[in-house]
């Protein structure tokens, strides 16, 4: 056996009396893929951002090769060969592809004005785009690429530093199944080269197609550590059970077996660049699901829909009648809502309490005739929504950036739910959602459903498509390539019409 | 039931608190240095008052604008404008002509109404470039402000006004007294008090602090973040205007320089606000503007030379940004826990 290549032991961390880590164990071995798991705000980030030099552990100590070390600041760990991506990669909005990935390490040379050299940056990152052959453009500005271009940046910045250990947050929460193979290629050659891997994530099915071992954080504590060879860790069931402590019901509900009268019909719809000739209609009651890969137009079309970027052409109908929408604020008064895909950037006011976030859509709801708002009226409201959707939060005087990744969706969701739309369109509505919260979450979809709303669910994750959805409607680089009800069609079906167009390659 | 009220009550109590020890302190000091010059007389205290609640209005006004989450360094000069503009008024023969309301002329409502509207009138051109146009707040501000000092040479010259001032009543904008309490009080609490229910109670002002956070998210919450960004910068100009306006009723003189010291007090006072209460907020900046009104009373009384008590006013409001940034629960626990900052160095 090689000796261990990292051994964290007895890892506190508090957090203004939260106790984020209580006493964790943590080991990896060269060369390993090694699986943090653990439900929404079991302490996994937390975990990886003291390896990583964002906070400083309260006790615990770390061994990196058998030497015990000290990590104090994130340069700390860059120098010990620890290279991150993190769940929410902090880019500089201004500033070039390039520039981000080699921010901070531009240059070797020293001194006041130590000169970078502009194109050899460029030819380092184009080495690292072959190791990780992606579709990207690195020559535009971060704020102009999309959640996935971001991911590859993060990833890219974390290749191009030496390392032996590679921490990965939750990266194919953003990815979609063509970077995530990529990625998976590139975790492959790595390990090959002996480094060592952390992967966290709420997609069990990629565990065990990655993964050597796996360690399950609950409520800051190591519940197991299991090596996936074992037969009867193989099984997603097993895993999730572990993760959420209890029986974990079945993850689609079932599906709506009364369609209401139609609501939203959208004819000839499309966006300049993005998509094409969209039709389709929903029903009251109904999930319309539109499974498509980033770069076909589902994001695109998503937004447009809510108008926040205008249509090229084409009708919206609602209940009959033609809707002329030129922002999202008619949208929503209109009764249409979006739940947008990328939270941090569109979904929520990240300094202001969990009320504040979940009320802003509809304070008409919460307000006097004289435009004051009614406290207790709001909190009464925000509190009954915030238990429906199960959030885990200390209260809803909590500012929105301290809760975990799959509890501010929840919050995202509750402000939804609280403009008390006809119809919801809910982009990437689990994404870093933990399985248990994830259930939940289709739940409430599927009760809205059945309160008469009409859905559409919009995603890149086409099993979510397929198990939560009446209809289904496949884009590929813009062109609807499958439109059926979901009775009718097969998974496999589907996932091929949104990654190839439909045509079985020869 | 009412325990949401009660949290509320103790977000905004706590800074309050902090407030108030850092105020009853000054006076303490100053109080004790101070005595036989009368630093604790009703007489002083009421100046204090009326000092302050110009500089106080302006930085109301600059508290919109940092809600929305920019930049204005165009107010000062348009409240230049605004104080020509009504001073060119008041000189005009119809006012001597018009009919008297008490003892002031009746011209000199639409007199002041005038350059309130020329300063919305500029504040609104800033909006609209910055909030539909979006161009840069900091330039565009920079440019619209000095544009409008250039407007307020038109009238003289440059030279000042002294015309009717004696005897148009307009004066009474800083002599009047309701009930011994100064005008500029009365105008100064009552723009205070509208501004906290608009700011920390209506839904409107859950959009200000919605377009300042995240103005994307704003847009995709359905708040018309456009309109909230050109409200505050009218606000910005149109309170700053009669600011102006107020100056130029106290020195009893139309000056194209009325108002061309309000930029620093008022970035001084929405500062030390935001310094406690992390956000820009009504009672932030009232808060902020009286710490600087009390250091500036009493430097004044020490007879320290105006240059000194400005140095010193803007020290604080660096101070109060350092002290914003930072973390005080991990120093208490002489552990590091800031939040992540850029991920790459
Ligand atoms: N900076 C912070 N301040 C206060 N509390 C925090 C902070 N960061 C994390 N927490 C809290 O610590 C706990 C663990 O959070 P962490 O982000 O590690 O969860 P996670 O396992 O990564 O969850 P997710 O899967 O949702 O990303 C949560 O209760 C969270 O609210
Ligand atoms: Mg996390």
């Amino acid at each position: 056996m090689e000796t261990t290549k990292l051994r964290m032991q007895g890892i506190q961390k508090e957090f203004a009396g939260v106790k984020a880590l209580d006493g964790v164990n943590f080991e990896l071995q060269p060369g390993e893929v090694h699986a943090l798991l653990g439900i929404n705000g079991a302490g996994k980030s937390t975990l990886i951002k003291i390896l990583s030099g964002v906070y400083q552990k309260d006790a615990g100590s770390i061994q990196l090769d058998g030497k015990s070390i000290e990590i104090n600041s994130t340069q700390d760990a860059i120098n010990n060969g620890i290279a991150t991506v993190y769940q929410d990669p902090q880019m500089i909005p201004s500033f070039t592809g390039y520039e981000n990935i080699y921010l901070g390490a531009e240059t070797e040379k020293k001194g006041l004005f130590p000169r970078i050299n502009k194109r050899n940056l460029r030819e380092k990152a184009e080495a690292l785009l072959e190791r990780f052959p992606v579709n990207i453009d690195l020559d535009r500005t971060v704020s102009e690429l999309s959640a996935v271009e971001k991911e590859i940046i993060a990833v890219l910045r974390a290749l191009s530093k030496e390392m032996t250990i590679l921490i990965l947050d939750e990266p194919t929460s953003i990815l979609t199944e063509t970077e995530t193979e990529v990625l998976f290629r590139l975790i492959h050659v790595l390990k090959e080269r002996k480094v060592a891997i952390i992967y966290i994530t709420h997609r069990l099915e990629e565990i065990f197609q990655i993964a050597d071992r796996l360690t399950i954080l609950r409520e800051g504590k190591n519940v197991a550590t299991l090596s996936t060879n074992d037969d009867e860790t193989n099984n997603h069931l097993a895993v999730a059970e572990l993760m959420l402590g209890k029986k974990l019901d079945k993850i689609y509900p079932e599906k709506s077996t009364s369609i209401g009268d139609e609501k939203l019909s959208v004819d000839n719809f499309s966006l300049a660049g993005s998509f094409n000739n969209v039709a389709f209609k929903v029903h009251g009651g109904e999930i319309l699901g539109i499974f498509g890969l980033v770069g076909s137009g589902v994001e695109e079309l998503g937004k447009t829909l809510f108008s926040v970027i205008p249509k090229t052409s084409g009708t919206v109908r609602m209940n009959g009648a033609e809707l002329s929408l030129s922002s999202a604020n008619e949208a929503i008064s209109n009764g249409i809502f979006l739940v947008p895909g990328d939270r941090r950037d569109e979904g929520q006011i990240n300094d202001e309490p969990i009320y504040f976030n979940v009320s802003l859509s509809n304070l008409k709801r919460v307000s006097r005739a004289t435009g004051l708002i009614d406290h207790k009226r709001e909190k009464h409201c925000v509190q009954e929504l915030v238990d429906q959707v199960q959030l885990a939060a200390r209260d809803i005087n909590q500012e929105v950036s301290l809760l975990s990744g799959g509890n501010q969706q929840k919050v995202v969701i509750s402000k939804g739910l609280f403009t008390e739309s006809q119809v919801y369109i809910f982009a990437e509505p689990t994404v870093g959602v933990d399985v248990g919260a994830k259930t939940g979450i289709y739940h409430l979809i599927r009760n809205l459903a059945e309160q008469g709303k009409a859905i559409i669910i919009i995603s890149s994750d086409c099993e979510e498509v397929f198990g939560m959805c009446d209809q289904a409607m496949v884009l590929y680089k813009g062109h609807v390539t499958l439109q059926k009800s979901v009775h009718e069609c097969r998974l496999e079906e589907m996932l091929l019409c949104g990654v190839t167009g439909g045509k079985t390659s020869e | 039931m009412n325990d949401k009220k009660l949290v509320i009550f103790s977000d905004t109590f706590k800074p309050i608190t902090i407030f108030l020890m850092m105020i009853v302190l000054m006076f303490i000091l100053f109080g004790f240095f101070e005595y036989d010059k009368g630093y604790l007389s009703t007489r002083n205290i009421r100046m204090l008052f009326t000092h302050m609640s110009i500089s106080a209005i302006a930085a109301l006004g600059l508290t919109y604008v940092v809600a929305v989450g920019h930049f204005d360094m165009s107010f000062y000069l348009v409240g230049c404008l605004a104080a020509m503009t009504t001073s060119y008024f008041n000189k005009t023969d119809l006012m001597m002509n018009s009919f008297m309301l008490g003892n002031i002329h009746a011209f000199v409502i639409p007199a002041v109404l005038a350059g309130i509207a020329v300063g919305c009138l500029w504040g609104l051109v800033s909006g609209v470039a910055v909030g539909i146009f979006k161009l840069d707040d900091m330039v565009t501000t920079i440019g619209t402000g000095f544009m409008a000092f250039g407007m307020a040479y038109f009238y003289t010259k440059g030279s000042f006004i002294y015309d009717n001032f004696l005897t148009s009543g307009i004066t009474e904008i800083n002599d009047a007294k309701w009930f011994a309490i100064p005008f500029p009080i009365i105008l100064m609490a009552a723009l205070y008090f509208i501004s906290y229910l608009f700011l920390s109670r209506s839904k409107h002002g859950r959009c200000f602090y919605a377009t300042g956070s995240n103005k994307v998210a704003a847009i995709f919450s359905g708040v018309k973040v456009k309109h909230y960004i050109i409200i505050a910068f009218v606000v910005c100009s149109g309170f700053t205007s009669l600011a102006a306006i107020m100056t130029t009723a106290a020195q009893g003189v139309g000056s194209v320089k009325a108002s061309l010291n309000f930029l620093m007090p008022a970035y001084a006072a929405v500062y030390i606000g935001i310094a406690v209460f992390k956000k820009p907020t009504v009672i932030g900046t009232f808060f902020g503007a009286l710490f600087s009104a009390i250091m500036l009373n009493g430097f004044t009384l020490m007879a320290l030379p105006f240059y000194l008590s400005d140095l010193i006013i803007a020290a604080a409001m660096i101070i109060a940004i350092m002290a914003s940034k930072i973390d005080w629960a991990s120093i208490k626990k002489k552990k590091s826990n800031t939040a992540p900052a850029i991920h790459a160095n």
